[in-house]
Order: structure tokens, then sequence, then C-alpha cells
């Protein structure tokens, strides 16, 4: 890994929005406030909250014992990092006294104001912070459920998935072709699936020469395609074949077994390894609670993430709808704030600040060269909106190097945005 | 009545009695005052999109008689009109899916009448979130314009035929990476023949998304059938499905 400077690690944290308003702690009192979900929007919301009100009762309600995070689980699928490189765990939230339940949430019971566990047991709260991330979409794709994505792993939820996916790679015949299935948007990363298409195939020139990469796309064009497309052919000449909607690229049926897919006009593809990611959906609990419209996803207020039809509870990250952002990291851990700066002013009887956010994705081509593209959003006529003029990407005719210092840049945005949401010392 | 309530009632009137927007003169057109069924046609659109460019539509009409006219069209765009269509034959009841390009949030209209002369109305509010960290706008491949993809599979409701037509459906408002503004280039005309005549025909719009998608259930009997698109440049792509 390539050390990262402290002006480097400042950067990262100064790009993302703060917006707390002052003098707030006495007046929420000890008020409890129940986090749902300990990814990125979920870590963030418990440890600002309890930073910023050290009276409130905050009760991060996650079932595992640590987190493992989908931004850099590509490096672990091409062997530039192990899994526990993506590790978080939840100690430095409980030394700042927040308290973990390791529990299941069945539902929010809207009108009694307890959240629901799997064992039926109750918790009242004040307000609610619901960041449960997503859930695969079972039903999208004939043939894919939970079993068969022991075959065809979606490794989308980073963690099992991707070491499953890390192995079947590794296992693999040289000259065997390697699928990746991309589903429509809206989805978690938009892109994430190029990334991972650039590392595996970093991987297959170095330990599979003879393999290829056959990406079946849903849709008709994908985030950053001339970048990807350019360091493609760059670094990986014709390893990489990309197939959008328009060449038959949306996958309807998977025969796990068989390790096939169906696309939707007939025709099929059979893999020495299959990563399927399906369509995703908010996470169960939101379902449950009623508060995910026909699309699956979380309608929220923009300028508070209040969900729309409830206003004591407060959701970010993948599981809303907060388009224009895209479902990412950067995007969780910004909305975050915003919500907790509003859930604190709402305790405290005050109006919420002004919203502003703002998002970048890193993507790697290849170890040490990475692309990115950046916005701004804020609110106007209470729709989010992409900030005029705010959108940066990443040149196609870089200058020497500028691949390079993004590289280092994604570097310096992991580490500082998980010691922003988890607490760890980097 | 204070004044401040005479204007509002004056600024509401228009808009009230114009519900669908550009598209209110092509509705009155069609609709020519008659009363529509009160039920029978549904729109399935998704009430919000990321990317208006290519919004699904699926719609199913129950009871209807062919030969059947059908009108898709948007209320936000100076041309508001997304396809018109002819069919002569389908598996009840009608199930029709496309997509359609929305560059902002507006109502989406589907329009109906049958052998019988019925009329069907029905409407859907898309919001559309655009962003432009998703996806860009499709590049104009001059290799690939014309590649006709189709799929026909006989299935408990008749034979399920899928088709798209890789073209930029280019509507001359669209600029470059220069600036300029990319020329017009729409097909004209979509057909569907099968064993015994005649049994689609869509005259396509610019509101119809790149890469026209359309997708429908017909009655067994009627293959191999025959996709034919036209343009405006005078090319044909064809297609037989069997």
């Amino acid at each position: 890994m390539q050390a990262l400077t402290r002006r480097q690690l400042l950067a990262g944290l100064a790009a993302m929005p703060w917006l707390l308003p002052g003098g707030l702690n006495a007046s929420v009192g000890r008020a409890r406030v129940l986090v749902i979900g300990g990814g990125f929007a979920g870590a963030t919301a418990a440890r600002y909250l309890k930073r910023q009100a050290p009276t409130l009762e905050v009760v991060l309600i996650e079932p595992k014992s640590a987190f493992y995070t989908c931004p850099f689980s590509n490096h672990v699928l091409a062997g530039m990092a192990g899994l526990d490189s993506l590790r978080q765990d939840y100690r430095a939230l409980q030394r700042q006294q927040v308290l973990h339940v390791r529990e299941r949430v069945q539902e929010i019971d809207l009108q009694a104001r307890q959240v629901v566990l799997q064992g039926d047991q109750r918790l009242r709260y004040d307000r609610v912070f619901l960041a449960p991330g997503i859930d695969m979409d079972w039903q999208a794709i004939e043939g894919y459920d939970r079993n068969a994505s022991m075959y065809l792993p979606h490794a989308w939820q980073a963690g099992a998935q991707t070491s499953l996916l890390r192995r079947q790679l590794q296992v693999m015949d040289d000259g065997g072709l390697v699928i990746i299935s991309v589903p429509d948007n809206p989805y978690r990363c938009p892109p994430g699936p190029y990334e991972r298409a650039s590392l595996i195939a970093h991987y297959l020139s170095q330990a599979k020469p003879r393999s290829k990469l056959l990406i079946l796309d849903s849709k008709e064009s994908f985030s950053k395609q001339a970048l990807f497309q350019q360091g493609w052919q760059t670094l990986y000449g014709e390893r990489i074949e990309w197939v959008g909607r328009a060449g038959d690229g949306r996958v309807v049926r998977a025969d796990a077994i068989r390790r096939e897919l169906v696309c939707e006009f007939g025709q099929r593809h059979r893999g020495a390894v299959i990563n399927l990611i399906p369509p995703q959906k908010a996470a169960e609990v939101a379902q449950r609670s009623g508060l995910a419209d026909a699309s699956g996803w979380v309608p929220i207020r923009p300028a508070t993430f209040q969900a729309r039809e409830a206003g004591d509870v407060y959701v970010a990250g993948d599981a809303c709808i907060a388009a224009p952002m895209p479902k990412s990291a950067y995007s969780a851990n910004a909305q975050a704030k915003v919500a907790v700066a509003a859930l604190l002013a709402d305790l405290a009887g005050q109006e919420p600040p002004p919203a502003a956010w703002r998002n970048t994705c890193y993507s790697l081509l290849a170890p040490g060269q990475a692309v990115s593209i950046a916005a701004d959003y804020g609110v106007q006529a209470q729709r989010l909106i992409e900030r005029p003029g705010s959108l940066s990407l990443s040149p196609l005719q870089a200058p020497p190097g500028l691949r390079a210092q993004e590289a280092a840049l994604a570097e310096a945005w992991y580490q500082s945005i998980c010691a922003d949401a988890w607490g760890q010392l980097v | 009545m204070s004044l401040r309530v005479l204007m509002l009632l004056m600024l509401a009137g228009p808009a009230m009695a114009q519900p669908w927007g550009q598209a209110q003169g092509a509705v009155e057109q069609w609709l020519q005052g008659a009363q529509v069924q009160a039920q029978g046609l549904t729109v399935e659109v998704p009430s919000w999109v990321e990317d208006g460019a290519f919004v699904a539509v699926d719609l199913t009409l129950h009871d209807a008689q062919p030969p059947l006219s059908l009108s898709l069209l948007r209320s936000g765009e100076e041309d508001p009109r997304i396809a018109t269509l002819q069919l002569q034959a389908w598996e009840a009841p009608l199930r029709l899916s496309t997509r359609v390009r929305l560059p902002r949030s507006q109502q989406l209209i589907v329009l109906a009448r049958d052998g019988r002369g019925r009329l069907w109305q029905a409407a859907q509010s898309v919001e559309v979130l655009a962003s432009s960290c998703l996806s860009p706008s499709l590049g104009n491949n001059v290799a690939t314009l014309g590649q006709l993809q189709g799929w026909l599979e006989e299935g408990s409701h008749g034979v399920e035929l899928r088709s798209l037509l890789r073209h930029p459906m280019e509507t001359g408002r669209r600029p470059d990476a220069d600036g300029q503004l990319l020329a017009r280039h729409l097909p004209t005309s979509f057909e569907i023949n099968g064993a015994h005549g005649n049994l689609l025909r869509v005259e396509p719009f610019e509101g119809l998304a790149a890469n026209p998608y359309w997708r429908l259930w017909l009655p067994t009997g009627h293959t191999p059938l025959l996709l034919r698109w036209a343009d405006a440049h005078g090319r044909e792509f064809r297609r037989q499905l069997r």
C-alpha cells in the first residue's frame, strides 16, 4: 500500500460536509435514538449523534460484530488485499458510549414508536435513524435466489460472498471465462461493477493470462464509460468485453449448476466463474415497516432525510431515494451527517440547518491507477438537485501521474471515511 | 371575492382546462369530446427514475377488439408524441412494453381506440431525478446502427415477442461534444408481419427511447414473423423470427 501523507488524509476528510448547529446538547436531553444498521450511514450517524450530543441515548442495532466494506472489496477479489482489510468493528463506537445491540430488526412499529426485534422484544424510541442498506431482489432473475448465489456469487455485500468469489477466481482454470452481470439502475455503487471488471482483469493478466472477462449489462451505457473503456483497451487489450442491453446483455435467467446465463434475446453464456449482481432494493426492514414505495426504495424529505411517510424516522444511505446522488459510501456518510444535524435540530425544537452534500466516486483501473467522478448536491424547491456546473470527471487525456495521484487519493478517501464512520484510528 | 382570490382562480383556470400540458391538443383531437371507458387500461411506469432517457412502460388493456389504435404521449415536451400503434392481433388481454424518453418530470399519457370505437385513457406522472454521475448519453455508433434483436418464446400466455433496434433516435436537439447539434435521425416505421398479414404497425416519434424496444404477446399460429424498421434515409432493417 502506498504511504499516505497527513495532507492526503485531511483532504479526504475536508471534502465531507459537516453542518451541525452548535449548542444543541442541553436541549436534546436524554432522548433515545435507535440507529438501525452499522454500515457507512448508520455508523456515521451513531458516532456523530453521540459526539454532538453526549447526553443522548444512542443505540446501534446491528446483528453483526463487524462490517465489511463494499468499497475496496474489489481489491480483495484481485488479491491486492485480504478480507480483513475491509473489516470495521464497533469498539470505538462502544467506547464513545454508543450501545451496540446485536439483534436483527423485524420492523418499526410507527404507531407505537417502537422497534420490534427478531425475538419480538420491543425498544421504545424518540427517533429512529434507519440505515439498513440493501437486499438483493431474489425475484428479479429467474433461477437466481439465495441458494444460487452460493454458486454464482453476487459479492455485492462484502464478506463471505467476497471470499467465495475470490476463491472461485483462484481455482478457475487458466483460459476460463469470467462473467459479470450488471443490473439496471438504481443499484448500489454505479461504477462498482466496472472497477471490479478492471481489477479482476488485472488479476487474470497476472495469474490466468489466457482467461477473458465478459460484462453482460442491463443498461445501455454506464458511469465513467469512456474512461473505463479507454483504460481497458490500454491496460488489458481485448481481455474485457462489454455487452450492453442493445447487444443482448440483459440477463433474464440463470442456471447455477450449469453456470449458465440466458439473456433477453436468447443468447446463452456459460462461464467458469459468474459474478451475478442482481437488481436490489432497500433492506427488508424498510419494506416491512411500510416505508418503501413501489420501487422498493424509501422516499425521503430531501432537506432533512426524514422518511416521507414518518417524520420520526430518518433514512440515509443506499436504502433511500436520494437521486441524483448515487448510492455510494461517500453519499451515505454525507447524508448521515446532514440527517443527524436535522434530527438534533428537530429534538431541540429548532429549524434544520441548510443542507448541502458532495459525492466523489473513485474507481481503480488497475493497482495504482484510478479515475473519479464528483458532484455537489443541494435542495431546490423541495427536490434534491445536482448543483449545475459542479460535475467533475477525470480527463480522458490525463497528464502523466494523474491516474496514480487519483489512486493515492482513493486510498486516502477510504482510510479517512472509515475512520470518520467507525471512529477507528487510521 | 377578493382580488387575490380572483387572480388565483384566473391563474388556476387555464391549468385546470389543460391538464395534459403540451399533449393537450393531441389528447383532445384523439378523444373528440367522447367518453372514455371507466376501466380496462392500466399503465405501469415507475413513479421516479434516475435516468429519463430509458423509462420502462408496461401497459395492459382488457376487452378490446381489433383493430386497435394506441397513442403514447408525454405532457412536458415541445413535441409530445412518443409513438402511435395499430394492432391487428394480440393475445388477450393486450400486454405491451416499450421504453420512452422523458427529459424532465412530466406525465405519460396513453390513449386507445378499439375496433368498436371504444376509447380508453390512462396517465401516470414520472419524476426524473437525473444524475450525471450515472450513465452518459448513448454514442452514435454507425457500425452497429440497425442491428435488430428479436426473440420469440412460447408460454402459457401465447407467444412472447421481444425486439430491440440499435438506433440513436436522434431528435436534432442534442449537441455533440463540440456543441454542434447532431442531425435529426429517426426511424419512420416499424412493422411486424405474420403468416396471416400485418400484426403491428408503429410510427415512432421523438419521445421513443433510443434503441427502441417492444415486447408484446401474440396468439400462436402467426409465425414466422418478419420484423421491419425503416428510416428517413431510406434504409430498412429486417429480421425474421420463427
